[in-house]
């Protein structure tokens, strides 16, 4: 809907006393908060030069005006700040709220510039994770009180770039709580994806953080399995979150199990994941996951697909103990029990989506999961080159599986 | 809704001010002192150019400082540690290094280690925040250039607290003054 031209519709009703002025500003009022401001280009745009602005800012300041007075130095990136705040104000005060996000979506990108500049006059140290926290939290307000979405993404990337510095050095810092808490409050108010990925992330690095923080970092293949379970658990808890969308990141999560069982049925993988410990923390998260699952299975979004990847990992899980705990030393070289795991698994989980798609005549799903059938077989082909009559075999046995399905496709259809 | 507002308006310019004080407050109550340093010339993203320097106590010795720190403790990055230092003839020279600031008692520094040490260890590598000195590209190449010809010395304002900031390079060829003179300076 545009709001402005329903703006000049209900102009002319009230010139034309179709209806009543106070009728008028009701209905304005109901479609006020509803104008689908994110989709507009120029917003974007706008978004996109206040962030190439800020980069000239970043560079302006790289340059190094030592021979300039600290206060005129300062001025560099203290007189953007100034503007942008009282351009925000200004146009929050003639309620054009767009043209304020941008503002702010500035001023919290001078902001930063600001905290650069003075690490770079008093010569602070260059690996300087401070700087950036504080730059976040200087934002949290902009989420807090303002709700901007613009602010969120910015505030997230740059978290993560925070986070990502604390790793490096194995530092974690009580405060960086704070941002997340903020976060996450702004993603469960929105519910939209693009609050909701960058929240993943987020919370995926910052459990990392802690974890290399108490010298945990040797996790093990078994915490991005947990991580997966968790972030499914996660996503069934954003009720609001639209239905396709939901479904969409249901569907990516179970792109990535299907992903990591395709590389387990390399040795090399198979033998890397078997080797690494299981950490207390994975094994938690997991059960924490499950447990969450549990109590939400009455009300889980696109249920059969998110319940294919719960079993997809417990049984890569499984499989993963199994080789450990059951096959004798001689025989553990091959990593047999995982790699045959990992084939079994991934061909049912393909199998299960397929009849799936059949079942809901899903065009994309059907052709999505055929394509991943035989990626199936094309790797296997390069996998076991030499082995001609094996390579034959299962060439023949997709043959044979594409004409199934596609006779199944069919009688679906004329059904 | 005006509380809102401060915080909006106000939590940025809290946040520079904090920044600024803290750091200038060394410098302001610090007292000044000139160590030798060695400089090459990375790059920050969000600062530009700048010269990591190699300060003589950044690698230290065992057999050189008395080594105060607690047994059979590993310390590791960002675990604060205090290099305590002499003031021999106006040269700062490492005595000793513990992890109680009480242990301490001539001008102590705040240090932390490189990656991890222990009391046991041969040699120290250690980082102290004084290792960065921003400068335009063509300065630090100057830089470089000052250290093939003689010395480099940073001029360092360290409290009692033993914070510490970076306030200058200076070059000199001759041993270094207590107080830092009129030279070919850069701040």
């Amino acid at each position: 809907m545009n709001f402005n031209k329903l703006k000049r519709e209900v102009a002319s009703w009230v010139e034309a006393q179709i209806i009543s002025p106070a009728q008028g500003d009701r209905i304005l009022a109901r479609y006020n908060d509803h104008v689908p401001a994110y989709k507009r280009m120029s917003f974007w745009l706008q978004c996109l030069a206040a962030t190439l602005a800020g980069f000239a800012l970043l560079l302006v300041i790289s340059k190094n005006w030592q021979h300039l007075h600290w206060f005129a130095q300062s001025s560099i990136t203290l007189f953007p700040l100034i503007v942008a705040q009282v351009w925000a104000v200004w146009q929050e005060r003639r309620e054009n709220h767009l043209s304020a996000e941008i503002g702010w979506f500035f001023a919290s990108i001078a902001l930063g510039a600001n905290i650069m500049i003075q690490a770079q006059i008093f010569h602070i140290s260059a690996y300087y994770p401070n700087g950036v926290l504080f730059w976040v939290i200087g934002m949290l307000p902009v989420l807090l009180f303002r709700a901007s979405m613009v602010n969120y993404l910015l505030a997230a990337a740059l978290f993560m770039m925070y986070l990502a510095m604390q790793m490096s050095h194995y530092q974690f810092s009580p405060l960086s709580i704070l941002p997340l808490a903020v976060l996450a409050w702004f993603a469960w108010s929105s519910q939209r994806v693009m609050t909701i990925v960058p929240l993943l992330v987020t919370v995926y690095m910052f459990l990392l953080t802690i974890l290399a923080h108490w010298q945990s970092l040797q996790n093990g293949i078994m915490w991005e399995l947990s991580m997966l379970l968790f972030a499914l658990a996660l996503v069934q808890q954003f009720s609001k979150l639209a239905e396709d969308w939901a479904g969409r990141l249901v569907y990516l999560l179970f792109s990535i199990t299907a992903f990591l069982n395709i590389l387990f049925t390399f040795k090399f993988f198979a033998r890397s994941a078997t080797n690494s410990a299981d950490s207390l923390a994975s094994i938690f998260l997991a059960v924490v996951a499950l447990a969450s699952l549990a109590v939400a299975r009455n009300s889980v979004r696109l249920p059969q697909v998110s319940w294919l990847v719960v079993g997809n990992i417990v049984l890569t899980i499984a499989s993963l103990w199994l080789q450990r705990l059951f096959v004798s030393e001689s025989d553990q070289n091959s990593y047999q029990v995982v790699r045959i795991a990992a084939n079994i698994i991934y061909l049912g989980s393909i199998a299960a989506l397929l009849f799936r798609a059949i079942a809901l005549r899903e065009k994309p799903l059907f052709m999505g999961a055929v394509m991943a059938f035989l990626l199936w077989t094309l790797i296997r082909y390069f996998d076991l080159f030499a082995n001609y009559l094996i390579t034959a075999l299962i060439f023949a046995f997709s043959a044979a599986a594409l004409v199934l399905l596609n006779r199944l496709w069919e009688k679906k259809y004329e059904n | 809704m005006k509380i809102k507002l401060i915080a909006l308006l106000g939590l940025p310019w809290l946040i520079i001010t904090g920044m600024i004080v803290g750091a200038y407050l060394p410098i302001y109550l610090g007292d000044r002192y000139l160590l030798p340093v060695k400089p090459r010339d990375p790059r920050d993203f969000f600062r530009g150019n700048y010269v990591d320097l190699q300060y003589d106590f950044s690698l230290l010795a065992a057999k050189d400082i008395e080594v105060k720190l607690a047994a059979e403790k590993s310390f590791r990055f960002g675990d604060r540690l205090y290099l305590e230092f002499e003031n021999r003839n106006g040269s700062l020279k490492a005595i000793s290094l513990t992890d109680t600031v009480s242990a301490t008692k001539n001008i102590r520094l705040k240090v932390q280690p490189r990656w991890s040490i222990t009391a046991n260890g041969t040699h120290f590598d250690l980082v102290s925040g004084l290792e960065s000195f921003f400068a335009p590209k063509e300065a630090a190449e100057d830089w470089e250039n000052a250290l093939r010809d003689g010395k480099v010395f940073a001029e360092v304002a360290i409290d009692r607290s033993g914070n510490a900031r970076l306030v200058k390079l200076i070059k000199k060829t001759a041993p270094a003054p207590a107080k830092p003179a009129a030279d070919d300076t850069e701040e």
